[in-house]
């Protein structure tokens, strides 16, 4: 009875991660349709979106199931508690990388993507957020956790940076303005995927410590 | 019925110590209480604060000493030959236990009520409710029986349920009903302190339920000390929750004890996560 429950539980986690792990492939193909331009790799990121946010019901649900059939108390229930909210996370970075898609078939049709390096570190960060992220939850790693929130320090100086130079930018070349403009919004959704990461960590910190901390 | 809670409520819930008003019920201090029966040690060094205006669940295994527990204070454990306790039990600061104490004036103060209902078969619902008045005052007047088992009957919430077949048998209401009437021979001599070991084990869940609401609405007037072995029930009832654990040797220990809510969601022994969460043993 609770050998079922145990791997059920576990279950849950391994889906999170395999989830965490799409939506990082996610960004991935988002960020060098960036580069390339690529408006075929831009558009299955945009409809691969149903599947993430069908999976977030999915797993909820299935969480839901838990609840109701084994009523679990302690740690499992936090555990649960603490699934239920990071899978919320994890399709809101999914939206993040939609959003880095629909720039990608703006540079196709002629956008000048600036800030592109930064852009570039801030996808690869935030994706690695995200994997380690939902890893220590799986796991209810508490360093992990904390290790990982740690990095979102980088994403905000990236973002600080990057709104530095693009305010520059904007004030010298008015004729850059649309561009800048949409690139200073990107930045913006970029680094909202590390904030949804350190929010996955405290869940991760919860479900192992039972103290919410705002990481 | 219960009034209206904010989430501030619920997430101290059922109600914390400090939200216990104060005047209400007896305080039970248990100290260094261990029981016997004969040569065996079945309760060690057990030391509980019961707080008053709260309902208190204890949980355990089966055998861990929850029912010898609550026996012991109200003098029942006694009542078994060669059972014996030592260390004492302070109701509202007076020791049960001191020499010179009376069992039965002790029992008044301190109604029981068990796993299995069980009304006196033979009597009608009226003379169940007042047995133990009967019992105490053979000579009261019959207005105040009559007082005494309309008042009962409706904290047990059972009186619309049974008003027209007071005088019919008590062993004819069904098993819910059943329990509620014991709850109400046990308050109708107005004690103290209310003991429930497992009362609801025998019963479906609606009428479960009945019981719990009944409980709640209760511990304003009595300290309620309640035996189960239902984790969600102890989850949803009680205030306080004290977890029991006996050893290889049966010697029966209190492992933690604290407000409900941090006892189901935060519990400081792995003893009381692995048997709260079903993975004991």
């Amino acid at each position: 009875m609770r050998e079922r429950f145990s791997q059920d539980l576990e279950q849950i986690g391994t889906e999170l991660e395999a989830l965490a792990a799409f939506v990082a492939e996610q960004i991935a193909t988002a960020s060098s349709a960036l580069r390339s331009g690529d408006v075929e790799a831009a558009e299955t990121v945009i409809s691969n979106d149903k599947y993430v946010n069908d999976r977030d019901i999915e797993i909820s649900n299935g969480c839901a199931v838990l609840i109701a059939r084994d009523q679990p108390v302690a740690s499992d229930l936090r555990h649960i508690i603490a699934c239920l909210k990071a899978v919320s996370d994890i399709e809101g970075i999914g939206d993040d990388a939609v959003h880095a898609a629909k720039r990608a078939k703006d540079v196709a049709g002629g956008m000048r993507l600036l800030e592109s390096d930064r852009i570039a570190r801030m996808m690869e960060l935030g994706a690695g957020m995200l994997r380690d992220s939902v890893r220590a939850l799986a796991a209810r790693d508490e360093a992990l956790a904390r290790s990982t929130a740690s990095l979102d320090g980088e994403m905000d100086e990236l973002k600080r940076q990057s709104y530095q130079d693009l305010l520059e930018i904007m004030a010298g070349t008015p004729e850059a303005l649309k561009d800048a403009t949409k690139s200073l919004l990107l930045t913006r959704f970029l680094e909202r995927m590390g904030d949804h990461a350190v929010t996955i960590c405290s869940w991760a910190v919860y479900s192992a410590s039972a103290e919410y901390v705002e990481l | 019925m219960n009034p209206i809670r904010s989430l501030a409520d619920i997430v101290r819930s059922p109600s914390a110590p400090e939200a216990a008003p104060a005047g209400t019920g007896r305080s039970i201090a248990i100290k260094s209480l261990s029981a016997y029966y004969g040569k065996h040690r079945a309760l060690e060094d057990i030391d509980l604060d019961v707080l008053p205006g709260l309902i208190t669940a204890i949980i355990g295994p089966s055998g861990c000493g929850k029912s010898t527990l609550i026996r012991c204070v109200n003098r029942m454990h006694e009542v078994i030959k060669g059972a014996y306790a030592t260390g004492s039990v302070l109701l509202d600061g007076e020791d049960i236990y001191a020499p010179g104490a009376s069992p039965v004036r002790i029992r008044r103060r301190i109604g029981m009520v068990f796993q299995k209902p069980n009304p006196f078969p033979t009597r009608t619902v009226y003379e169940n409710v007042i047995a133990g008045l009967r019992l105490n005052f053979p000579r009261m007047p019959k207005a105040d029986y009559d007082e005494t088992v309309e008042r009962s009957l409706r904290a047990a919430a059972l009186w619309d349920e049974v008003k027209d077949k007071l005088h019919s048998s008590g062993s004819a209401l069904s098993g819910g009903q059943q329990q509620r009437l014991c709850i109400a021979r046990a308050i109708a001599i107005e004690p103290e302190v209310l003991l429930l070991d497992e009362p609801c084990s025998a019963l479906d869940p609606t009428a479960t339920l009945k019981i719990e609401e009944l409980l709640y609405t209760l511990k304003a007037k009595y300290t309620i000390v309640l035996v189960t072995h239902n984790m969600q029930q102890a989850a949803r009832a009680s205030d306080m929750t004290a977890f029991m654990l006996a050893d290889e040797s049966h010697v029966g220990r209190l492992i933690e004890y604290g407000q409900t809510r941090d006892i189901f969601i935060e519990p400081k022994e792995s003893r009381t996560e692995e048997y709260i969460s079903g993975r004991l043993g």
